[in-house]
């Protein structure tokens, strides 16, 4: 009896360790990579067979079904450019010019990694949808309060992040990804 | 040795191979759980059409609420599977992913055909498949198709839902 309590809690104290050691690691490592550009990062090894273990899991975790670096580059932020991370009570103007890309669409995600619910059925500032400047650049509004023009709604009291979807980078994106023309994420203030 | 030297060297090297273990089990399970999620009982070797996505959409992570999907789950247990789908501007690629998550093919609308359509075979490697056809190798017999497509407004949407009808996912031969 006395060794089926050694070993047994031997083996129990080692799935717990296996299983609490995994899950903190993939729940706070989220889907940042190994190219940071800006307050956004980038992992380009996400969806292709050469991803590792680690990047497999966190795929299937924060980005399941993600197309592989040849057809799409995803970039995330989850903080704003002084580093402090995304909230729906805070206001965030982003600064940026048409990225290179046969289509892009930033997206807001909750902290669940889903589409959050905003009054307006809002959920993306796309290429094709937005207000740019004749030169190409375009300034939009994050904020749970409505704007006018180019506005992305989040939602008050939830923390959130965002994702830039590049179908069909230009070169310049592959070939120096971390100096990939991404916007600015400037905080106008928080309640 | 001492017994609680025993206990702790089973602690650590256990402790790093459930770790590993469930590392590589994660996307393997979350797939799996997806493809019931996604295809049901018709969607198996079968186009299913998705409704715009909202906030109320849960079945995948960070979905495009920007993008008409059809998603097929391939069952390569019976053949091969032919997966082909017109293609819309500005943007529509066709893809395939392995039960690992490993996204293993991808075309887009500017390698359609002059016909407007990607077409591809998926089968597993011993099977027998058409000649001079595009053929993706599945490393096990189930994966998923999933075809992308840009949506510019509602009106856009709604074309797209009627283009996206001519799509096929089908056993060869079934």
């Amino acid at each position: 009896m006395k060794k089926l309590i050694f070993w047994g809690t031997a083996v129990l104290a080692a799935v717990l360790a296996g299983l609490i050691s995994a899950h903190l690691l993939l729940r706070t490592a989220g889907l940042a990579g190994s190219v940071q550009a800006g307050s956004w990062s980038t992992n380009l090894t996400i969806g292709s067979e050469d991803a590792g273990l680690y990047t497999r899991a966190m795929v299937a975790l924060y980005g399941l079904l993600a197309l592989s670096k040849d057809e799409t580059i995803y970039y995330t932020a989850q903080k704003d450019d002084t580093g402090d991370p995304l909230s729906g009570d805070c206001a965030y103007r982003l600064e940026g010019q048409s990225l290179d890309a046969r289509w892009w669409s930033i997206t807001a995600y909750g902290p669940e990694s889903y589409l959050m619910e905003t009054e307006e059925g809002r959920y993306s500032l796309t290429q094709t949808g937005m207000t740019m400047e004749e030169d190409g650049s375009f300034t939009a509004i994050v904020s749970a309060d409505p704007r006018e023009g180019n506005w992305l709604p989040v939602k008050r009291g939830q923390s959130f992040d965002m994702t830039v979807r590049f179908y069909n980078p230009g070169p310049s994106i592959y070939e120096k990804p971390e100096e990939a023309p991404l916007p600015r994420i400037v905080k106008e203030g928080c309640q | 040795m001492k017994p609680w030297m025993k206990w702790l060297a089973v602690v650590i090297i256990g402790g790093v191979l459930v770790h590993v273990a469930a590392v590589w089990a994660l996307p393997r399970i979350i797939m799996s759980v997806a493809m019931d999620r996604l295809g049901g009982e018709d969607g198996v070797n079968s186009f299913l059409h998705a409704p715009r996505t909202t906030h109320e959409f849960r079945a995948v992570v960070r979905p495009s609420p920007d993008l008409n999907y059809s998603i097929c789950v391939l069952d390569l247990s019976e053949g091969p599977v032919r997966v082909s789908a017109p293609v819309s501007e500005p943007y529509t690629s066709v893809s395939v992913f392995a039960d690992n998550t490993d996204n293993i093919f991808a075309q887009n609308d500017r390698d359609a055909g002059e016909n407007g359509i990607v077409s591809v075979i998926v089968a597993q490697k011993g099977q027998q498949v058409p000649q001079d056809v595009a053929v993706v190798w599945l490393p096990s017999d189930e994966g998923l198709a999933l075809v992308r497509r840009v949506i510019l407004s509602d009106a856009h949407n709604e074309e797209l839902n009627r283009l996206r009808k001519a799509s096929v996912c089908e056993r060869i031969g079934g």
